[in-house]
């Protein structure tokens, strides 16, 4: 499980004001649910995923994964963490078996758990034929897959993906899509962001829309649609956006 | 922090390194082929150049009015010949003749009437040839200039000795391996830190910049490693190759070195003597300064390369520390520079003095042992600034141009104490201040600058850190009032423990003892009249205030830091150590790591700084008194004092001491039990 509660991240840069990325988020995953996180680029999505993947501390607010507050807890506590972004790249010198060997040793895993885990993922992502090639020399489909075993290899509670979709063609997409859906029904929290609609739409079970740093809207696709008035994500999308613009001007 | 993390950090970064082909070749590939190709391909070259010379025929033309009588002369010299030309001076600079051997008037006429002939032998001197050719011809004609000299004193019946009244005869008593070992001295440890400064380049930048441009510096963060971990992992790698690459550059450079001396030794002959004697000590020591001086670079680089985003950015930033490093090297190869109380925390040029220092046979222990601890404060300085950078979220994930650092007091959050690593921190930059400032300071007036150094240099800053930082001052500095039986703990534990820690300076002088000058310079301290307001003055200066500034630094600030991270016990340790090593020399160490062991354990139990600083006064005053004479008589006679320098404390002064200690150290257990019963509040801080 997964939640937080008004989570807030200002940042300082050297120059110019404060910059209030993400403005009190609340919310929560259950396990087996999918949360999909929506919003333009810049709403906040990844700073507020960093957040939760404690790459970053909030500026104010908690978050909780299980029943352990993040700012309390150890670094252990991302043994219970799969985080996944557009930042979160392989080793390109190492083959893809190093580098999950790599990450399984610090996850704390032992050499034979980490090896068998290996032939279990490889088998179902369909990575043999490129398990022992260097990631530099990986197609963008190929190491995302890489990146997806990177993840789940310590088979933690949560997964916090930004875009895993992101500059994939359609055949690899739907593969990671149908490993998210694998990974809901053993149990798993999901958020994931992605700016793909029509993916939140089949996927998610609820969906946040971000913008601006803030929240405007949680929910089930069905409350969505009636809360804005409109009959897909994408409409509902616009037409809350709309309304905070308006509100704001 | 996990080892086992640590360790697989460390092996993935060697083998990324090993697989980077542009990091070999600046490691390997310049050392072991580069050097020794240039260096012997140019030798080779000289070498030939060399034999031709040997080999070809100086070409000299003769100028004067009686060539006959010159040509004579000049028979005898061998690889001459003499070249007939109209146009002397043409032909020289166009290299067609190599020289000219030009005399004005007469030359048969004014030797024999026992006048000297100016003989000119004009050359070029920018053509190898004619250079050799003057030689030639100078060396040949001063031969015959001889011969005309003994014909001359012959006629006369007179002594070669005659016209040699004087004698003089130059000889440098130095023996070769000290005149190689000085100049060996200064340029070997500058070469020294130029390689391990290119050996830990590339790999700092790699594991900090480079990583963080190919985008897994994120991946890294994401697992439940530390960022303490991530830090020494990486590290680890570059101190290693930086010391690697170091070696073998030496290596390979002593090899070409004596290469080339075996085959110069033919030409040069007896002209130049080589001999290298590197006494076995030296090496060890010389070891044991590199290994801090290549944490201290490493650290540097790694701490200044995390600030970049990219291998270039990083190398842009890097670069600037290899001029600034040279700086100190270059300042110790300054003439008359030497190493001494200033310049021995200088660092680089500290160690480049050392060595030299070594190499010639001077190096005192006392120097040796500043210089390691100097060298060493620097390098865990430069780690724990690399360290606290790896904990800044917006160096390491920093996107955006320009730097990355704000101090904006509004961004810190309230804290109960402040980290282990930022105690360390602390400790390390306050030692350095006391090197520089304090010393300057007490050098200039000592008792005035002792107030300073406390108050000024120790306590003020402390307490603004930690108002600026938002830290908690009673439970950073431990500012719990100290219960009653707290305190008559703490003075029978400490009165015992002042009186073990004399005798244990008494058996550590027999072991080490301390110099006559360290000790008049303790009691130019302790000097005075005797007249009681002096008395109270230093009371204040020496016992008083350093109770109160040094306490708030070591149990206040550090010991919560680093309770928070540790038990009591390696707390006690480590603090002890550390109060020990601030009072910078060898000598006092131990004794005064032991007194500060028992403050820290003194904190920890009764919860109260006060307990410390009550015992810290008690110890200075007591050594005050005693040095003033105001101390009433019967506490010597007690103590056996007039024996003390031979024999130490009186046996049974000792056994009621040690007796003591561990009456104290029961009453302190006791007490704290009871204060643990009645006030619900924790002594430790978490």
């Amino acid at each position: 499980m997964l939640r937080a509660e008004s989570l807030r991240k200002v940042f300082f840069p050297p120059r110019g004001e404060a910059v209030e990325a993400v403005k009190g988020a609340t919310f929560s995953v259950e396990p087996g649910e999918v949360f999909g996180l929506l919003g333009p680029n810049g709403a906040g999505k990844t700073t507020l995923l960093r957040m939760l993947g404690t790459i970053i501390s909030p500026t104010s607010g908690y978050c909780w994964v299980g029943d352990v507050r993040t700012d309390e807890a150890k670094d252990d506590i991302r043994k219970d963490i799969g985080f996944l972004s557009g930042n979160t790249k392989l080793y390109g010198r190492l083959t893809a078996s190093e580098v999950l060997f790599y990450f399984g040793r610090l996850y704390g895993m032992d050499d034979g758990k980490i090896q068998s885990r290996i032939d279990e993922l490889a088998d179902m992502l369909d990575m043999t034929t490129f398990i022992d090639r260097r990631c530099e020399a990986l197609s963008t489909g190929q190491t995302q897959k890489v990146s997806i075993a990177r993840v789940i290899l310590h088979d933690p509670k949560v997964l916090i993906l930004d875009e895993p979709t992101l500059g994939l063609d359609i055949m690899t997409s739907r593969s990671i899509l149908e490993f998210i859906l694998h990974a809901k029904e053993r149990g798993h929290s999901i958020i994931f962001s992605t700016h793909y609609m029509t993916e939140a739409e089949t996927l998610c079970d609820r969906v946040g829309l971000i913008y601006n740093g803030e929240l405007l809207a949680i929910g089930s696709k069905e409350a969505l649609y009636e809360q804005a008035g409109a009959t897909n994500l994408q409409q509902s999308f616009l037409n809350l956006v709309g309304d905070e613009v308006e509100a704001g001007a | 922090m996990n080892i086992r993390t640590v360790k697989t950090i460390f092996k993935k970064e060697m083998l990324d390194t090993v697989r980077d082909k542009r990091t070999l070749i600046m490691m390997i590939g310049v050392p072991v082929l580069l050097y020794p190709m240039l260096l012997i391909v140019g030798l080779q070259g000289a070498l030939i150049q060399h034999a031709t010379l040997e080999e070809t025929v100086s070409r000299v033309a003769l100028e004067t009015e009686e060539p006959e009588l010159v040509r004579g002369w000049l028979e005898d010299i061998e690889m001459v010949e003499l070249v007939e030309t109209e146009t002397p001076a043409e032909d020289l600079d166009a290299g067609d003749i190599d020289a000219v051997i030009h005399i004005d008037g007469p030359v048969a006429t004014p030797l024999a009437e026992g006048r000297s002939v100016t003989v000119e032998v004009r050359f070029d001197s920018t053509e190898f040839t004619s250079m050799d050719a003057a030689g030639r011809v100078r060396s040949g004609l001063e031969k015959d200039g001889e011969a005309l000299l003994d014909t001359r004193l012959a006629d006369r019946s007179l002594d070669r000795a005659y016209i040699n009244p004087l004698q003089i005869e130059r000889e440098d008593m130095a023996p070769p391996a000290k005149t190689t070992g000085n100049a060996l001295g200064t340029i070997l440890p500058v070469i020294m830190v130029v390689m391990l400064a290119l050996g830990a380049f590339y790999p700092a930048v790699d594991v900090t910049a480079g990583e963080k441009e190919r985008g897994t510096f994120e991946t890294l963060l994401s697992t439940p490693t530390t960022k303490l971990e991530i830090v020494t992992g990486k590290f680890v790698t570059v101190f290693l190759l930086a010391m690697m690459t170091g070696l073998l550059n030496l290596g390979s450079m002593a090899a070409t070195f004596v290469f080339m001396a075996s085959q110069l030794k033919p030409i040069l002959g007896d002209a130049v003597q080589f001999e290298i004697q590197f006494p076995p000590s030296a090496i060890v020591t010389f070891f044991l300064i590199l290994i801090p001086l290549a944490f201290f670079i490493s650290a540097i680089m790694m701490a200044i390369a995390v600030f970049a985003r990219s291998f270039k950015e990083a190398q842009n930033y890097v670069t600037p520390f290899f001029v600034v490093i040279t700086m100190p090297a270059l300042f110790a190869s300054l003439p008359g520079v030497k190493l001494s109380a200033g310049t021995q925390f200088i660092p680089i040029a500290n160690v480049i003095l050392l060595f030299r220092d070594m190499m010639t046979g001077k190096a005192s222990f006392e120097a040796t042992f500043a210089v390691f601890l100097s060298t060493a404060a620097f390098a865990v300085l430069a780690l724990q600034f690399a360290a606290w950078l790896f904990q800044r979220e917006e160096v390491v994930l920093s996107e955006e141009k320009g730097f990355p650092l704000t101090w904006r007091r509004s961004e810190f959050r309230p804290r109960p104490t402040i980290t282990a690593s930022m105690s360390l921190g602390l400790f390390t930059v306050m030692l350095i201040m006391l090197f520089y400032v304090g010393s300057t300071v007490q050098a200039w007036k000592l008792l005035p600058g002792l107030l300073i150094t406390e108050w000024l240099m120790l306590l003020a800053p402390i307490l603004l850190l930690l108002w600026y930082a938002k830290v908690n001052f009673k439970s950073a500095l431990n500012l719990r009032p100290l219960s009653i039986g707290g305190a008559v703990a703490s003075i029978v534990l400490g009165l015992f423990s002042i009186l073990l820690v004399i005798q244990l300076g008494f058996w550590f002088n027999q072991v080490l003892p301390v110099p006559a000058e360290f000790e008049e310079e303790m009691a130019k301290l302790f000097s005075s009249d005797g007249s009681l307001l002096q008395v109270l003055v230093l009371l204040f200066v020496a016992a008083v205030s350093p109770a109160i500034c040094e306490e708030v630094m070591f149990r206040g600030v550090i010991l919560s830091g680093m309770r928070s991270r540790m038990g009591i016990w390696p707390c006690v340790l480590l603090v002890g150590l550390l109060f020990g090593i601030f009072h910078i020399s060898i000598f006092r160490i131990p004794p005064i790591a032991i007194l500060g062991m028992v403050l820290t354990y003194l904190t920890l139990r009764t919860g109260s700084i006060y307990a410390a600083m009550l015992v810290h006064l008690m110890n200075n005053s007591f050594a005050i008194l005693l040095t003033t004479e105001r101390m009433p008589a019967f506490v010597g006679t007690v103590l056996g004092l007039e024996s003390f320098e031979e024999k130490g404390l009186p046996k049974a002064v000792l056994a009621l001491a040690v007796l003591g200690f561990l009456v104290g150290i029961a009453l302190v257990e006791l007490s704290s039990r009871k204060q643990e019963k009645t006030s619900s509040e924790t002594p430790t801080t978490g």
